[in-house]
């Protein structure tokens, strides 16, 4: 579940969503003409929320903040992590291949390549 | 409280409770060979005794630290991590994915900037071991490090020309421990 007062909660992997099709790449104008984006982005905000509660077991923070390359979701538990990507296409959705993590000893923020292949995905 | 010393286990079985360690310092175990209780980190880079170390019940709740390599292959596990980069290594050419995983253990204490580092079972009767030690020993002049064995009369006189390089036994860190307290 998603619990934000709790300031001890390690978010130590981070990912991005990427938004659907016809909201990616678009400026705060053409978001300002173009409602039925905003609707589309709100709806794919909603499902977000809803499977990271069905699927996650420990806690998670989704960025609420715009993006325009997608949704940024932080992670305190790798297996977490593994499940959400493992299920991509179960729930129709893209993530940006990159998979950012912060070293618990010295606090450095790295990102690794994440590498689909036939049989899963392996980091690189 | 505001710990001045840390030590490590390597990768000889050792023969002394190192609980005696954790009264006031921290502790770092290099792989399996050692008991973990308590200790702050694990570490390996060995792939095999890394899968162990991953699915020992008493490592469950222990930061273990790996090579990035490794790291990237087991990210997904809570509580693995990998090495940070050490300053030193830059002018000793350690090679971090192959080295011993005791040695990765004393750069890692070394990195922690603690004042002194004492170390239980580490092998320095492999020649290659002894000469990473001395040249770590000498990069880092600011840190006592202590080799800890097994009480003997004979003397050890391999590490009288580094100054920051001491051999105590048993009896002696048993004795700082208590004075410690």
């Amino acid at each position: 579940m998603q619990k934000q007062r709790n300031k001890e909660i390690f978010y130590k992997y981070t990912i991005t969503l990427m938004w659907p099709n016809v909201a990616r790449h678009r400026s705060i104008e053409t978001l300002q003409e173009r409602p039925d984006i905003i609707k589309d982005m709100n709806h794919f905000m909603q499902k977000i929320e809803t499977v990271c509660k069905l699927i996650l077991k420990k806690s998670y923070k989704i960025d609420y903040k715009h993006n325009v390359a997608g949704v940024r979701i932080q992670f305190s538990s790798g297996q977490d992590l593994y499940e959400f990507i493992i299920r991509q296409p179960e729930f129709e959705w893209e993530i940006i291949p990159k998979i950012g993590t912060i070293n618990s000893l010295n606090g450095e923020f790295q990102n690794f390549d994440l590498v689909y292949q036939p049989t899963g995905f392996s980091v690189a | 409280m505001k710990y001045t010393h840390i030590s490590i286990t390597g990768n000889i079985a050792v023969e002394y409770d190192t609980r005696n360690c954790l009264k006031n310092g921290e502790l770092i175990v290099s792989g399996l060979t050692n008991k973990s209780n308590g200790c702050r980190y694990a570490v390996t880079n060995n792939e095999l005794e890394l899968q162990n170390m991953l699915n020992s019940p008493n490592l469950r709740n222990i930061q273990i630290v790996t090579s990035l390599v490794l790291y990237k292959k087991y990210m997904f596990f809570d509580n693995i991590e990998y090495v940070p980069s050490f300053q030193e290594n830059a002018t000793l050419n350690i090679d971090i994915d192959n080295c011993s995983s005791q040695l990765l253990s004393l750069l890692l204490a070394c990195w922690c900037e603690y004042n002194s580092v004492y170390m239980f079972g580490y092998n320095i009767e492999d020649l290659k071991e002894r000469e990473l030690l001395l040249k770590v020993a000498e990069s880092n002049p600011t840190i006592k490090i202590f080799y800890v064995r097994k009480p003997n009369i004979n003397k050890i006189k391999l590490f009288d020309h580094v100054n920051n390089l001491n051999v105590i036994d048993y009896k002696e860190f048993t004795a700082y421990a208590k004075a410690k307290k």
